[in-house]
């Protein structure tokens, strides 16, 4: 079974079989589409949540895959071109995180990127299936393809001195 | 190491004089905490990568690391700053510096950790303002364990980078006979190199 993996800022989509994985969410937010008719299923892992708030004109910024807002319909339009329909379409989100302590929750960046994926999947009328958003523990998300399962991993944190 | 359209040869030359001298400073300053033990230090690497591959290029992203990030900026740039231990480092590192009876506090461990950071900030930010002429404010340092994937990713969307290539100076450090090793990371805000090559230039 084909594993491929999604980098930061990066998607995929695969149809009938594999596995999508990508390591280490930390404020960033995994986005697990999927549609159970077609067996199409799509992971990015966003960076950001609005490309408005970010982008300069720059020849050095073409990357859809980085921002919530961009990314979700790109997604989407792959996972259609692979024979998905918009309306079986159902998302699984992880990440969102707040890795460093000190952070202030109300403006971190996990915590918008957690609402931005939130209102735009509102906005394509994509349900939420499940969510593990928030929280202090970085991610490992894992779309298996074939029956649209997603796994979610986290790495123990021992204690510094014992 | 090639010229490429976002950085010459001669300007990653700097940016690596300026991590040697920086880092040394650092350097100097940890070992004093480490009773003058002999603390390696590689030499600066600039790494212009794709977005996608820096938080694969510290091994395996589901690695469990300590990293102390601090944010520094004056009113013409802004940099990031970020020691990472493999986290078996971290813990030989705590063990080394804190007296035995305070081994049940991992408050401060983490108290410790932070503040290796926040003298590796210092050391750095003393040569970069005597390099430049810019006064730098240094945030506190804040602490995460997680997977080195997960921390850098943090990193990377703290700096809010807009561009698809990253600029990172990365200077690894060993010390002797200790197994402890680590890596002492730059990373300019994007838009900030520009100035800062402009003020290593008429300085």
């Amino acid at each position: 079974m084909e594993t491929v993996h999604v980098k930061i800022a990066d998607m995929a989509v695969a149809k009938n079989e594999g596995v999508l994985v990508t390591f280490g969410l930390g404020s960033c937010i995994g986005i697990a589409l999927y549609d159970q008719n077609s067996k199409v299923g799509g992971l990015a892992h966003i960076l950001l949540n609005d490309s408005s708030k970010f982008s300069r004109p720059s020849a050095n910024t073409v990357n859809p895959a980085k921002f919530a807002d961009t990314a979700v319909p790109h997604l989407i339009e792959k996972m259609l071109a692979a024979g998905a329909r918009k309306n079986n379409i159902i998302a699984q989100l992880a990440g969102g995180a707040s890795l460093f302590n000190f952070q202030n929750d109300s403006g971190n960046v996990g915590q918008k990127n957690i609402e931005a994926v939130r209102s735009i999947l509102k906005e394509e009328k994509v349900k939420i299936e499940s969510e593990d958003v928030g929280g202090n523990c970085g991610r490992t998300m894992r779309l298996f393809v074939d029956t649209g399962k997603v796994t979610i991993t986290t790495v123990g944190k021992g204690a510094m001195k014992s | 190491m090639e010229s490429n359209e976002f950085i010459t040869e001669e300007q990653q030359d700097l940016l690596k004089e300026l991590a040697n001298i920086g880092v040394g400073n650092a350097v100097t300053a940890l070992s004093s905490m480490l009773e003058d033990q002999k603390i390696n230090m590689a030499v600066p690497e600039v790494m212009v990568a794709p977005l996608q591959d820096v938080p694969d290029s510290f091994g395996d992203p589901e690695n469990l690391v300590a990293a102390t990030y601090c944010e520094a900026e004056c009113p013409v740039m802004g940099l990031v700053l970020v020691l990472v231990l493999p986290f078996e480092a971290a813990q030989k590192m705590v063990e080394r510096i804190l007296p035995d009876d305070s081994s049940d506090s991992n408050e401060m461990a983490q108290s410790l950790l932070m503040e290796l950071g926040n003298i590796i900030t210092g050391a750095y930010l003393n040569a970069l303002s005597f390099m430049t002429g810019l006064t730098f404010q240094a945030s506190p340092p804040r602490l995460g364990i997680d997977m080195a994937g997960a921390v850098m990713g943090t990193v990377i969307a703290e700096t809010k980078t807009v561009d698809d290539q990253l600029i990172l100076l990365k200077t690894e450090l060993n010390v002797e006979d200790n197994g402890i090793d680590g890596s002492v990371l730059i990373l300019p805000d994007s838009g900030s190199l520009k100035t800062l090559f402009e003020h290593l230039g008429t300085f």
